[in-house]
């Protein structure tokens, strides 16, 4: 079977721009990513396209060029990014092609995302009693882990405060202020144990990557990194996810933990042997729950790791390098690429004063969301 | 599809508190500077059966206790413009937490 290897990255700032569309932010990125590459938009012979929310992907060949290009749209929550990069991934590992780019982009309005649910009879009872905020959902989840595993509420503050940190050393970051502990635990409480400055916010932003198949790579970049292995997963019976008015007594673990075992299993590689991992951040408490159900860790274990800083730049295992969604926003098409984004420029050595020392050879990402689904990646140099 | 009538009574499972103003619509209760309050929100685990989603009756966090015992009630959301008054299903705890 084929390798698969990023040779080319693009994005455009996350955040909000006035007066261009999530498309065109979209737009830019594949510029840049085609720049980086050193290739032409019409030497690219495959398309995966992902947005939630700012038009059909595939209509922006109308800003880049009506080449004829097989261009597919990828539509899939919160795993649209990674769902668009599974595909390019076996498009070009199945042989079928030779150079083709993921792309993700999106433009929402501010506010929480709220998902409605309408019964037969078109009343929405359960948006209309208050219930229906994914914020709650996240709220529970980490109260509920908490109080089983020992987790503090300073440790969720210690996830914020890197966030915003490593946001700063990240020109493409749309939260680039520093924030204390104290400042974000002293937030407005949004949802119990869950402060203003602890939850990431629907934002705009765009990424696109060029892949090819690897005996090509050098073609195209002096230092290509490779695609081990892309994964996605659904939700099984008894998980416990977001907007779901009753749940089943039996518990089952989440996606997460089956997208990553998958990976890992996919890979031939461990949890122990990854450098970098940029773990979905929805809120502070998601980062800490993901360290533990993507093998990073046992559970409870964190608190004496955002103690001690494994997972700061230059710690044991640095974690949402880029400053994650927190200080980037969740624009949701480009947030799993974004993620793969910031994995390439830190394999590369080219992350500037957020650059993980010693040379990491191994990167994960994870991207979690709505309706319970993940997705997981492993890049190697 | 069929109707199924479930218990009234449960343990709280996990819980959480509304602290800002959901977007309405959909939200059917107060929402105007100083008419909102934060409100409790759990799931309840009704023994045999499932964890159902609900508004619990308290809202202040010493007051609420994973495992603590819980029964079915309602709470107000408004008055419509037939004036009647519109409640939905919540939970209320059987005993108060020791702190």
């Amino acid at each position: 079977m084929r390798d698969v290897a990023i040779v080319g990255i693009g994005m455009h700032p996350f955040g909000r721009t006035e007066g261009r569309s999530g498309m065109e932010q979209g737009a830019v990125a594949v510029r840049q990513a085609c720049a980086d590459a050193g290739v032409r938009w019409q030497d690219i012979e495959f398309a995966y396209g992902g947005s939630r929310a700012s038009g059909d992907p595939d209509r922006m060949v109308s800003m880049l060029g009506l080449t004829g290009l097989q261009f597919i749209n990828v539509s899939n929550g919160c795993a649209t990014g990674g769902s668009a990069l599974f595909s390019a991934y076996n498009t070009i590992k199945s042989g079928a092609f030779d150079l083709g780019i993921a792309i993700g982009f999106d433009k929402h309005a501010r506010g929480a995302f709220t998902p409605r649910l309408q019964t037969s009879s078109g009343a929405d009872w359960y948006g209309g009693s208050g219930l229906a905020l994914t914020t709650q959902f996240f709220g529970m989840k980490i109260n509920h882990y908490m109080s089983q595993y020992g987790i503090s509420d300073r440790s969720l503050a210690r996830v914020a405060a890197k966030a915003f940190r490593n946001g700063a050393l990240n020109p493409m970051a749309w939260r680039r202020k520093p924030l204390s502990e104290d400042e974000i635990l002293q937030s407005q409480m949004l949802s119990y144990p869950l402060t203003q400055y602890m939850f990431c916010s629907p934002g705009e932003g765009g990424v696109a990557l060029v892949l090819c198949r690897g005996d090509q790579a050098h073609k195209y970049s002096d230092k290509p990194i490779f695609l081990r292995t892309s994964v996605v997963r659904s939700r099984r019976f008894g998980s416990f996810e977001v907007t779901a008015p009753s749940l089943a007594l039996e518990h089952n673990d989440g996606p997460t933990i089956d997208a990553s075992r998958a990976a890992f299993e996919l890979a031939g590689i461990g949890p122990e042997d990854v450098d970098i991992a940029q773990l979905q951040d929805t809120e502070s408490g998601a980062e800490i729950m993901h360290m533990a159900e993507n093998g990073f860790c046992e559970h409870g274990e964190q608190e004496h790791m955002l103690a001690r800083g494994d997972t700061e730049i230059g710690g044991r295992l640095p974690v949402n390098t880029d400053g994650g969604c927190l200080a980037n926003g969740e624009p949701i098409g480009a947030s799993g690429l974004r993620q793969v984004y910031e994995n390439v420029l830190q394999l590369r050595g080219a992350a500037g004063p957020r650059q993980v020392p010693d040379d990491p050879q191994v990167a994960y990402t994870h991207v979690y969301g709505a309706p319970g689904i993940s997705g997981v990646t492993i890049l190697t140099t | 599809m069929e109707s199924v009538h479930l218990g009234t009574q449960g343990t709280l499972w996990a819980w959480t508190i509304q602290g800002f103003a959901p977007k309405s619509p959909p939200y059917l209760g107060p929402v105007a500077d100083g008419q909102f309050e934060p409100y409790g929100v759990g799931y309840v685990v009704l023994p045999g059966e499932l964890k159902v989603e609900a508004r619990l009756t308290i809202a202040d966090p010493k007051e609420l206790q994973e495992g603590m015992a819980m029964r079915l009630t309602t709470v107000p959301l408004q008055t419509d413009e037939a004036g009647d008054r519109v409640v939905t299903f919540a939970f209320e705890p059987m005993e108060t937490v020791n702190a």
